[in-house]
């Protein structure tokens, strides 16, 4: 049988090429189903898990899965905005976080909450400090490495629009930590408090004191009563400083500011039934929903549909084994001349069979090899890719 | 060594049929076998070497009844006694030269594969003037550099009788006449017999004894093997 294998390996390796095809599909016909099995388990581990650890959901009307999504994962997004006073109709039962996910900084969500998040996600500084001002950041561990910044860096907000020249200007942030990693979405975007998020959509917002201004021609008006109000030409501060901060106000009440979403932690079981009743009120203007019964349905339809995946490779597999036990009949017809020497000069048919048996089993080794390699690497980096594709999704 | 006594073989689907009285090769005799094209040339080595089992008759070689042999005891007849050489040279285009020389000891569990056979190989490429080509793929060779590494493995196993079935065929003059010369000068040296099917009837000057094979030959529906 060595001799088999010895002679078999020169065949492969002589026909590299043709051999290198039958691995190839062989590994490709058993990899994908594996692969596609471990990182589905994987994005159901991931999801369920962030799903678990987020009670509940306060957002706009819309689709459950959008709000769900948006606030699990910052990315896709929210079904509209809710009154920043909508926390108050939870707060007797429970902790009610803000989620306010619009803008993004080089392309990086930034997420505007309050500190309640951190304590509520159980995240740690790596670096620096948390949110100490107005204006400040705090980057996630894989947001911080992407952008290459740390403590005491500054970071500009994208424009929501090139062409609206009449929106809120970016906001140059200070960066004021960086986030332990928790190989969560947390790892992948910017922190901010939710009054900082505020200012980048010009809710909040500050400038010079129009009595301080020097020019004239900057007044637009001076009422009766003596009050100076400012042209539309005095510009916003850009960043906010240690010298500017006490120029920056609101019209009206915060409670009327937008937020995309609520995380809501009800004290107990009783208080969560109860909180979710609220919603269920025909009149109620927004929804409440458990990200964990969302991301289940979610996950029901995903395996549904890898039922349909694993019938697919099943019959991929079939068709596969039949057009290489294909190839290896034409093979053994090329090689009848071969076979017909080797006949001549003493070869059993026994050895012949154990020839092209060698040959099948060094390709199924190779092929098992690749699809031992792949499997790992897709076990070992299968978190890590779920995560990624969730994050960009 | 060869004694064929009252030989009858015939190819069924091609109406092919074979008929020999008497024939007798003596040890270390250089016979060589001519006639035309399907007059049964091949099919006389290959009765020979029990590639074929004849209908009716015998063949005996070494004493031995090739045709009353068991499948396995006749290759392992053919692996011990049997040297063989083809027109087309038949060496496995993804080994080497030394490979190729040693393919009988890879595909034969009869035979051992050892130090000596791999010295033997050595040797029997240098007198043929290969040992520098022994790591090369037989694809790389000449014609008649592939017809030596064929003439080197048919000897390796030291057989007693070489069938050479048209082994300057596919050769240009002067390489014909130095593997003639070749296969004339190392069954010198072994004591062993010869028979060679050819076409050619300007390579026959060296031979003991010529067969003109028409005469073995009854031809019924035409064609043959």
């Amino acid at each position: 049988m060595r001799a088999a294998f010895q002679l078999a390996w020169r065949y492969v390796l002589y026909h590299r090429f043709k051999s290198l095809l039958m691995v190839l599909c062989i590994v490709l016909t058993l990899l994908m189903p594996i692969a596609l099995s471990i990182l589905l388990s994987s994005f159901n581990r991931q999801i369920v898990a962030r799903a678990e650890a987020t009670p509940l959901v306060v957002g706009a009307k819309g689709s459950r899965v959008d709000l769900a999504m948006h606030t699990l994962y910052f990315k896709t997004k929210a079904p509209g905005t809710l009154p920043f006073g909508e926390r108050l109709k939870s707060t007797d039962r429970g902790t009610a976080i803000p989620v306010h996910v619009r803008v993004t900084a080089r392309k990086i969500p930034v997420v505007g909450t309050s500190l309640d998040y951190f304590e509520f996600r159980d995240m740690g500084l790596a670096q620096g400090d948390g949110l100490v001002r107005l204006g400040d950041c705090v980057l996630g561990s894989e947001a911080a490495q992407s952008l290459g910044l740390g403590p005491g860096d500054q970071l500009l907000t994208d424009p929501e629009n090139v062409f609206a020249f009449a929106g809120p200007e970016p906001l140059k942030m200070r960066v004021n930590g960086i986030l332990e990693p928790t190989n969560t979405p947390d790892d992948d975007v910017i922190f901010v408090d939710i009054k900082t998020s505020w200012v980048i959509e010009g809710l909040i917002h500050g400038h010079t004191e129009a009595e301080d201004l020097e020019s004239a021609d900057l007044l637009e008006n001076e009422t009766d009563d003596g009050t100076l109000t400012a042209a539309p030409s005095v510009r916003p501060y850009l960043e906010i400083t240690d010298d500017n901060i006490g120029s920056f106000h609101f019209h009206g009440s915060t409670d009327e500011f937008p937020v995309t979403a609520l995380i809501v932690v009800p004290d107990d079981e009783k208080a969560e039934a109860l909180l979710l009743g609220r919603y269920l009120r025909e009149d109620a203007t927004a929804q409440m929903s458990e990200p964990i019964v969302v991301v289940e349905e979610l996950m029901s339809l995903v395996f549904r549909v890898k039922r349909f995946f694993t019938a697919n490779a099943i019959l991929i597999s079939i068709s596969t084994t039949l057009l290489l036990m294909l190839v290896i009949l034409l093979s053994i017809r090329l090689r009848k001349g071969e076979m017909e020497t080797m006949f001549k000069i003493g070869c059993g048919r026994g050895t012949m069979v154990s020839l092209i048996l060698a040959e099948l089993i060094i390709v199924s080794a190779v092929a098992a090899c690749c699809i031992a390699l792949g499997v790992w690497y897709v076990q070992f980096h299968a978190d890590e890719l779920v995560r990624g594709w969730l994050s960009s999704a | 060594m060869i004694q064929l006594n009252d030989l009858q073989f015939a190819y069924p689907q091609s109406g092919f049929q074979l008929e020999i009285s008497a024939l007798d090769i003596a040890a270390g005799e250089k016979v060589a076998v001519v006639g035309p094209s399907g007059s049964g040339k091949t099919t006389l080595l290959n009765l020979i070497s029990g590639i074929c089992v004849p209908d009716r008759g015998s063949v005996h070689v070494h004493g031995q009844q090739v045709g009353a042999m068991s499948d396995a005891a006749r290759r392992s007849f053919r692996v011990q006694t049997i040297g063989s050489i083809f027109q087309q040279f038949e060496l496995v285009e993804y080994l080497t030269v030394r490979e190729n020389i040693l393919l009988p000891y890879w595909i034969n569990r009869s035979l051992v594969l050892d130090h000596a056979v791999r010295e033997r190989a050595a040797e029997l490429a240098a007198s043929t003037g290969i040992e520098d080509k022994l790591h090369r793929r037989v694809t790389r060779l000449s014609q008649g550099e592939q017809q030596r590494v064929a003439i080197c493995r048919a000897l390796l196993t030291r057989p007693n009788l070489i069938l050479a079935d048209e082994p300057t065929g596919n050769l240009d003059p002067r390489n014909k006449k130095r593997i003639l010369q070749l296969l004339f000068d190392q069954c010198l040296e072994g004591e062993i017999t010869l028979v060679t099917v050819t076409h050619d009837v300007n390579i026959l000057e060296g031979f003991d004894r010529t067969i003109d094979f028409e005469q073995f030959r009854i031809e019924e529906n035409g064609g043959g093997p």
